[in-house]
């Protein structure tokens, strides 16, 4: 019983997971966000008659199941040919759904096992299985999205190795992809290759201008929405979606690091490089030109992630603080570890209960025994559940900012080690 | 492979493991079965669920079992999944939103 709006999700959905002659049946959309009367007016005679025929079959039509969507093997399936030019045949890619909305690169024989050559292994090696869709993503299919997204093809291992992240259990990919919330893949860089590639770990790393962060976010993007599955209103249920969901993707500044760099910090190997998949929002700006003390720009960040509204604080799940180097070299300046940047924000970044209304908090009592807490965090709601869930890295450049990403919340960011030809 | 007047390029969307349906088990009848009702904890889908129980109850001899996920966004675990397949004949999913 789904409400009407999400109906669509549902019959993909059972249809994608082999269950496609389970009966649907619609109630009135919204359920929540009414009162309790408005919600009961939702079982009508004719919710109620269609519950019991479907669990007894009556009236149901004898389905033979559906049939694949792709279901021949790869060589066959997974070429087209298209009349015309270049030009044509990326329409024909804009038609089909294929593309985020920009221009894409037409992924050509030559082209992709260009790209095949900077990885090991063969084209039709499983990389993962991808959720919603449950469809198998092999490097074939994540080289041709490479291209695709514009990626050069040394840029393919890291693309490779951020799927293979995605595929962790607590990732979440299932609802990662089909969510309300505005989550994207923000994909971070760690180590050598991150210089190799000619990442941008320094000014505007979150922004433009530079070629690996660009496409290297965008083809993850387009490998989780074509082979995935994960097309925006249809199986995408995201209400508002995020310029982050073209391309989010960042290195670690590591040079201007006052700690161990992020991946080390977590056991890899200096010379190991790493890619972290998290499922975040867009990055929130935490401006401080004034504080100069450690304390006190703790404060400012402290307060700037306080806040009602985020998944973070309603779910869990970790959640990332990107720190620009100066204000990273105050704070260590001031003495403080990264075990200590997370034990302070984890006390300090609290909502008060009275910032929350009673319907939220009636709400979150039934997630996990939340409310079963509140004694506990009378002095404020802790934005995650442990210190280390706040997640501390260092990049960009000059200049007196850092940025807080919250996340999905049911969702926990994973590092994977990338394997380079 | 080329052939004049055409370009030829690789389709990006993989293989799907969808196939042909498992074919859904149903009731012979409802009279005397233990139905489950499992909401995704979204707000008033315990509301929708218990409103559709008590209608089913008055028109048919069923016994209800109300169930619920602990967080709308991660899949009900399996240990729930055993237990309700344990307790019940049949169940609803409510996905509320």
């Amino acid at each position: 019983m789904v409400t009407a709006m999400f109906a669509d999700l549902a019959g993909s959905l059972l249809k994608e997971r082999h269950e496609a002659s389970l009966p649907v049946v619609q109630v009135a959309h919204p359920v929540g966000g009414v009162s309790v009367t408005e919600a009961r007016t939702r079982i009508t005679d004719a919710v109620v008659r269609g519950v019991a025929s479907s669990l007894t079959g009556e009236g149901a039509s004898s389905s033979p199941g559906t049939p694949a969507r792709d279901g021949s093997a790869p060589e066959e399936a997974g070429r087209i040919l298209i009349e015309g030019g270049e030009a044509d045949a990326l329409e024909e890619f804009h038609q089909r759904g294929w593309t985020d909305g920009l221009p894409v690169v037409l992924p050509t024989e030559d082209r992709v096992k260009a790209a095949l050559r900077s990885v090991s292994g063969n084209p039709l090696d499983t990389v993962g299985c991808l959720l919603p869709r449950n469809a198998t993503a092999t490097l074939l299919d994540v080289a041709i999205n490479a291209v695709m997204a514009g990626c050069r093809p040394e840029f393919l291992p890291v693309i490779v190795a951020a799927v293979e992240a995605t595929q962790e259990a607590d990732f979440n990919l299932y609802g990662v992809q089909t969510t309300t919330h505005n989550c994207g893949i923000l994909v971070i860089i760690h180590g050598p290759i991150s210089r190799t590639i000619g990442m941008n770990s320094g000014h505007n790393c979150l922004g433009n201008g530079n070629r690996a962060n660009a496409t290297i976010g965008r083809a993850v993007r387009l490998v989780l929405q074509n082979v995935g599955g994960a097309t925006p209103g249809e199986l995408d249920k995201a209400t508002l979606g995020s310029p982050a969901k073209f391309t989010y993707c960042f290195a670690e500044n590591e040079e201007k690091t006052p700690w161990l760099p992020f991946r080390t910090a977590l056991g890899f190997r200096a010379e190991e490089s790493c890619v972290t998949v998290v499922a975040a929002e867009a990055p929130h700006n935490i401006n401080d030109h004034g504080s100069s003390t450690a304390a006190s720009l703790l404060n400012t960040i402290a307060q700037t992630m306080a806040t009602v509204g985020n998944n973070n604080l309603y779910v869990g799940g970790d959640t990332y603080l990107i720190l620009g180097p100066e204000h990273a070299r105050t704070i260590a300046d001031g003495g403080f570890s990264r075990e200590g940047v997370q034990q302070v924000l984890y006390e300090r970044a609290r909502v008060a209960l009275a910032r929350i209304s009673p319907e939220k908090l009636a709400e979150l009592s039934s997630w996990g025994g939340y409310q079963n807490r509140l004694e506990e965090w009378k002095e404020g709601i802790p934005l995650v559940r442990t210190p280390g869930d706040i997640r501390v890295i260092v990049a960009g450049g000059s200049g007196k900012h850092s940025a807080w990403c919250p996340t999905f919340g049911a969702t926990r960011s994973v590092t994977r080690r990338i394997h380079e030809r | 492979m080329t052939k004049p007047g055409f370009v030829h390029a690789y389709v990006p969307v993989g293989v799907s493991e969808a196939g042909m349906s498992h074919p859904v088990h149903r009731l012979e009848t409802l009279s005397g079965k233990r139905i489950g009702f499992l909401g995704n904890g979204k707000p008033n889908t315990d509301v929708l669920l218990e409103t559709l129980a008590a209608e089913l109850k008055k028109q048919f001899p069923i016994e209800a079992f109300h169930f619920r996920k602990q967080i709308p966004s991660l899949a009900a675990p399996d240990e729930l999944i055993a237990e309700i397949c344990d307790r019940c004949d049949a169940v609803v999913l409510a996905v509320g939103d």
